[in-house]
């Protein structure tokens, strides 16, 4: 497969961003490759409702 | 490919958390990760001697990556080989986040949370855990 990209000019005036987060990226500039991966576990079982025990000690 | 000069005339980023990234100028790779346990609760208690993070599963699964079955040719053209930003303003970034002034190669970024919630049983009314 061929992949043509032709670059014209790019004038930005103000970014505001709030926020960046798991596993993000803002890039200004150029990359060849780019692999973000996130996990987020908020199962049911995550609501433990009983005694303030330590969880996974170590 | 050849970069582009990334022109920012002002930069302004509030906070930088847990493993995350502020790069200015070029590089070849960003690899952040991060392992967070997220655990709220009802009392205010802090042990110390928890997050064993081989008990949870989010954070043993391996992540697969894309197989790519198709070779890609590319061709760039800068016409115009600059990127002119006059100014970023970024309240956080957080949890193996980036933020690039210029080009770059790989960026291989991982995060995994896992949120907990521990609140206290009430047993008629009393509390039955201190």
């Amino acid at each position: 497969m061929n992949f043509t990209v032709v670059n014209r000019d790019i004038q930005i005036g103000n970014i505001r961003v709030v926020g960046v987060a798991s596993s993000s990226v803002f890039l200004i500039g150029d990359t060849q490759t780019i692999s973000l991966s996130s996990i987020f576990d908020t199962p049911p079982e995550s609501l433990i409702i009983g005694p303030l025990v330590p969880l996974a000690p170590q | 490919m050849i970069n582009r000069q990334s022109n920012v005339e002002s930069a302004y980023v509030n906070s930088v958390g847990i493993s995350s990234v502020v790069q200015v100028g070029d590089s070849l790779l960003i690899k952040p990760k991060v392992n967070a346990l997220a655990v709220q609760r009802e009392e205010e208690r802090f042990y110390g001697f928890e997050g064993d993070l081989s008990m949870y599963q989010a954070f043993q699964e391996e992540i697969p990556s894309p197989i790519i079955y198709e070779t890609v040719t590319t061709n760039f053209f800068h016409e115009n080989p600059r990127i002119n930003v006059h100014s970023v303003n970024i309240t956080a970034l957080s949890s193996s986040a980036v933020f690039h002034i210029g080009s770059t190669k790989d960026i291989i970024a991982e995060a995994r949370v896992k949120h907990i919630r521990q609140l206290q049983n009430l047993d008629n009314g009393n509390n039955t855990d201190t």
